[in-house]
């Protein structure tokens, strides 16, 4: 029966070392190294495709609100963000204007016009060109790495951006830097995770994508 | 010229008479003294739901995602957020006592926030309070018009005819500014579309249910 005990224990920790030793990021060892090779990477990317889900974890209530869509970017600034389950909506940001399309409704807004939208086209666009982390008057970053991803966790300086973001996590995929996760946390504790997938770069995308439809 | 007046004196009082004169027919028109039970806009049965929806503010116009689930009993949490998933707000009814567990700054108001808590209220609870109802002239024959007092204040209820759903309340008197709420579509278990108006600061909730 002692044995038994024994080698279960024995058996939960090594699996534990493994998932851990899987999962869990230590501290880059050459942060400046990685900044380089990111600028590198991202100053030869110009368009970039991929499928999203994004997932609102509710932490208080253990519930989830999964929405689904594409995602499109076109240097320098052009982005196309369109939900397409479990409703229609649409987000084009296009040098310095916002167009929403949702359902029927459509509605054009100047970024700069709004903080918060303003706010958050810099964090998408910054995500995606990867020079959020370099943004220093906003964020306070940290670098980490595991043997598949790169991670960098931002921390806002400014209180108008800790009012509503208590971190983003932002997990690049160690063979071509493109973003394969994005976490947003908030401060009550819930947080959002956006998964990209089928990331497609420097293919061919038309101007007419970041325009009206 | 005194003619012109007197004439549209007429008119006024007409029009306070026939506002004011209510269809008495049946006998439970008048609810004097009787325990009324008015039907809730949420089943019983109802635990969560996903509602896409808006709100406007003056000028301003926020769109998102209106998750709402009942905790336990009567207690239920309401929470908005936009599209990218950041929280405009998680509100709370507990019991009584109305909780804020996160507002956005510019939303974070102590008069907003009552009015949010008034509007949210009469949507979730049902008045458990009224004093007295009444039956009124509808212009719609499918429908009928209740003018309620309760503990509360004044209301206006649209109660369809066939299945006994509201579809309308309307706030008569109140400082807090009169709501107007309207719920469209047939379901058991919650409504399918919403529209809440605030008159006080031009306050317009507008929800449609998307899934459980």
């Amino acid at each position: 029966m002692k044995f038994k005990s024994g080698v279960l224990f024995i058996l939960i920790l090594i699996s534990t070392v493994i998932c851990f030793g899987q999962a869990g990021f230590n501290a880059m060892t050459d942060a400046a190294g990685f900044k380089q090779k990111f600028s590198i990477a991202t100053k030869n990317t110009t368009t970039i495709e991929a499928s999203f889900i994004q997932e609102k974890n509710l932490s208080v209530l253990s519930e989830k609100i999964t929405s689904k869509g594409r995602f499109l970017f076109k240097k320098e600034n052009k982005l196309r963000w369109e939900y397409t389950e479990p409703f229609h909506y649409l987000i084009i940001l296009n040098n310095g204007t916002m167009l929403i399309k949702d359902e029927d409704k459509q509605s054009k807004t100047d970024i700069s016009s709004n903080k918060m939208f303003s706010e958050i086209n810099a964090i998408i666009i910054g995500c995606v060109q990867g020079n959020l982390f370099n943004d220093i008057k906003k964020f306070l970053p940290s670098f980490f790495e595991n043997k598949v991803s790169y991670l960098v966790k931002l921390k806002p300086i400014q209180s108008n951006l800790k009012d509503y973001l208590e971190e983003i996590r932002i997990f690049f995929d160690k063979n071509d830097f493109t973003v394969k996760r994005l976490e947003m946390q908030e401060p009550s504790g819930d947080f959002t995770n956006i998964e990209f997938s089928g990331t497609k770069t420097n293919t061919i995308i038309p101007d007419a994508k970041f325009l009206a439809p | 010229m005194q003619n012109s007046l007197l004439h549209r004196l007429i008119l006024l009082i007409a029009l306070l008479i026939t506002g004011s004169q209510w269809t008495m027919g049946q006998h439970d028109d008048d609810t004097s003294g009787k325990s009324i039970e008015v039907p809730s806009l949420f089943d019983s049965t109802f635990e969560t739901a996903l509602y896409k929806g808006s709100l406007d503010i003056s000028r301003h116009h926020i769109s998102g995602l209106f998750f709402i689930k009942k905790i336990s009993g009567e207690d239920v949490r309401i929470i908005f957020s936009n599209e990218l998933g950041f929280s405009f707000f998680d509100l709370e009814f507990k019991g009584n006592n109305f909780i804020v567990h996160s507002c956005f700054p510019s939303l974070s108001r102590t008069s907003l926030l009552k009015l949010f808590e008034n509007d949210f209220r009469l949507l979730f609870f049902p008045d458990t309070t009224i004093i007295h109802m009444k039956r009124g002239k509808s212009k719609d024959p499918e429908l009928f018009v209740f003018r309620v007092k309760s503990a509360k204040g004044a209301f206006r209820y649209t109660v369809d005819k066939d299945s006994g759903k509201i579809r309308r309340i309307q706030t008569l008197k109140s400082i807090m500014g009169k709501t107007d709420l309207w719920v469209y579509g047939e379901s058991s278990r919650q409504p399918q579309k919403l529209h809440i108006m605030n008159s006080a600061i031009r306050i317009h909730f507008k929800m449609v249910f998307i899934k459980k």
